[in-house]
């Protein structure tokens, strides 16, 4: 795919076009300057919520209940940045940082290897198998939620690592799709020619199929993580202790608890933020594209 | 997406072998299959475990009474029943449409507005996107967390903002009319920048080529936007607009839990939340397969008669 900031404005030209009419110019600033303020009254909308937060996050609580509410925290409260790590507790960062690389690897894994059986093996009943697990696509995740938690219970595995992980791992099905699409564009000649020199299946997968996939594989790894990373509702129903929660049941909880300090829940909203915004900064392309990879699926 | 099936030329001509080709093709198949089970197995066992045994083994459920501790008793239709002649039946299900299109309608709109704008931002471009992009960062929670206190009553940004303008203060989510629409404003908010990042690249399927003919031709750029933009880009909407009532179906738990946890009064209570509750806070599992089932027909039929319906308005280059 293009990357969308390479694209050219679709309003406007910059072909020698005569102007038909007089006073066009003056029409183009118009609209020129109705879309600025339109960008920015949008630009505020998106901007404020963060900026609050951020706002909160240094107050205590005197400012935070204060009427009306302010803007300028002061005395500016870093503690609560401290406070809020520990409040969280680190090993909530651990595990939501495990949870999510484990599934990333695991999927990646398992979906390019799964998209290489069905576009390039020619194997008994591939048509069927695949066409099963497009079926399943349609499927709304609210269906697999309840019989997926029995399985997890049957299996011994609530409120392990691996109960958290596998169901989600397993829930990459449009990765197998996607992955197959794009196996299946790469040219046959380089198949043919790895075959004649007796390169076997591995070798086709690891040497030059998946080199070649790269820009799908990170973006894909990329949307993949920032799902993991803010997953609440799966790991809300498997995990029962402390030692296993993630970021988003830490989160929920502090923001449940009506007697916690409002600063320090928001310092630890930002914090829980500040790994993906550091991720976004420097891979802002690979969000934009994994997630127009995504629109592929209609 | 086309489908295609990979069939090699030889792959086909091979069926109409003879018998010894026909050993042939066995011993070769058989080679094949290992391989694909090296490279299906894991995710074949996954899929197996974890999603096409649930979806049988989840509509098995809705026709038992089943709370995990002690064995399954068959029930036959009963949890079907119970649900329409549960007295929140009608409230859950009336708040789930109206959070649905509360946030779908929006989304289909608005993101293609401001992609469009975003397009015609000229050499700020990037700059307006990071901007617009940035709730991608945020996960319902934390989002959710950040708004609950955007809504307080005395304290919050919103209503400090509405005396301003000269409005009485509003108890967003603690209000019977307003907590529903608050929730989806930042249902919205939230899922803005995935739609905007879809619509951006469905306009660029769109040939400039159209843009400059009409130019020639003097159409202003609203004239451009309604007759050119809006009906090619119809696949794009189409596709954001079950996305997303998709996604907020599911994705809608996260929101009402942390923001209201489906008060006041059920004013909130969806029907993913009302599955969670009955599954694992009441473990009602059988009656909770049940309302996922149903759910799952609702959005089945929606889908289709949406697919039928497309023909209508979607306009495919």
């Amino acid at each position: 795919m293009q990357s969308p900031s390479a694209s050219r404005p679709a309003g406007e030209s910059d072909l020698d076009i005569p102007k038909p009419r007089e006073g066009n110019a003056v029409a183009r600033w118009g609209v020129k300057g109705l879309i600025l303020v339109a960008l920015l009254i949008g630009a505020a909308v998106n901007l404020v919520p963060f900026l609050w937060m951020l706002s909160t996050s240094l107050k205590d609580n005197t400012q935070a209940f204060a009427y009306p509410p302010t803007w300028i925290p002061d005395p500016v409260l870093w503690h609560n940045y401290v406070d809020a790590f520990n409040r969280v507790n680190g090993r909530v960062f651990f595990n939501t940082a495990f949870f999510a690389v484990s599934i990333v690897i695991l999927q990646g894994l398992f979906t390019t290897m799964g998209g290489f059986a069905f576009a390039r093996i020619d194997f008994p009943y591939r048509n069927v198998i695949f066409l099963t697990y497009l079926g399943t696509m349609m499927i709304p995740p609210q269906v697999t939620l309840i019989p997926t938690y029995i399985v997890v219970v049957k299996l011994g595995w609530v409120n392990t690592y691996q109960g958290m992980i596998l169901p989600i791992v397993a829930s990459g099905v449009f990765g197998t799709f996607l992955f197959r699409q794009f196996f299946m564009r790469l040219p046959e000649e380089m198949y043919e020619a790895a075959r004649l020199d007796g390169a076997n299946y591995w070798q086709q997968f690891w040497t030059f199929t998946l080199p070649l996939s790269r820009p799908v594989l990170v973006a894909y790894s990329i949307i993949t993580f920032l799902t993991a990373w803010k997953m609440y509702l799966w790991p809300l129903i498997v995990v029962r202790s402390q030692e296993l929660k993630v970021v988003p049941i830490a989160i929920a909880e502090l923001s449940g608890n009506a007697s916690q300090d409002r600063g320090i829940t928001m310092a630890a909203v930002a914090l829980s933020i500040l790994p993906i915004l550091i991720l976004y900064l420097a891979a802002q392309r690979w969000f934009v594209e994994g997630i127009a990879m995504s629109g592929q699926k209609g | 997406m086309q489908m295609t099936t990979a069939k090699t030329p030889s792959a086909s001509l091979r069926r109409f072998g003879t018998r010894g080709d026909r050993r042939a093709r066995q011993k070769k198949d058989w080679k094949a299959g290992l391989w694909a089970l090296l490279f299906l197995g894991p995710n074949l066992i996954l899929f197996l475990v974890f999603t096409a045994w649930p979806v049988i083994y989840g509509f098995y459920l809705s026709f038992y009474k089943y709370n995990v501790l002690t064995p399954a008793r068959y029930v036959g239709l009963k949890n079907y029943r119970d649900f329409f002649q549960d007295p929140t039946t009608p409230t859950i299900v009336k708040n789930t449409l109206y959070y649905a299109a509360g946030a779908v309608i929006p989304s289909m709109i608005v993101p293609l507005l401001i992609a469009v704008l975003l397009n015609n931002a000229g050499s700020l471009t990037r700059f307006w996107r990071a901007i617009y992009f940035l709730p991608l960062v945020t996960s319902g929670v934390a989002a959710a967390a950040v708004w609950k206190w955007l809504y307080a009553k005395d304290f919050g940004l919103v209503n400090a903002f509405l005396r301003q303008l000269g409005f009485p203060p509003i108890d967003w989510l603690f209000s019977l009319t307003w907590a529903m629409p608050a929730v989806i404003i930042m249902t919205i908010w939230l899922l803005m920048p995935f739609n905007i990042i879809l619509y951006t690249a469905g306009l660029q399927e769109i040939p400039r080529d159209y843009y400059e003919a009409a130019q020639l031709d003097g159409a202003s750029t609203w004239n451009q936007f309604r007759n050119i933009t809006v009906p090619l880009i119809t696949p794009t909407t189409f596709f954001v607009g079950l996305n997303t009532m998709l996604g907020v179906l599911f994705g809608g738990f996260d929101t009402i839990n942390v923001m209201t946890q489906g008060g006041p009064l059920n004013a909130t209570n969806i029907l993913i939340y009302d599955i969670y509750q009955n599954a694992f806070q009441y473990f009602r599992m059988g009656y909770a397969s049940a309302q996922a089932y149903l759910l799952f027909v609702f959005v089945f039929l929606f889908t289709i008669l949406n697919w039928v319906f497309q023909r209508k308005w979607v306009h495919y280059a």
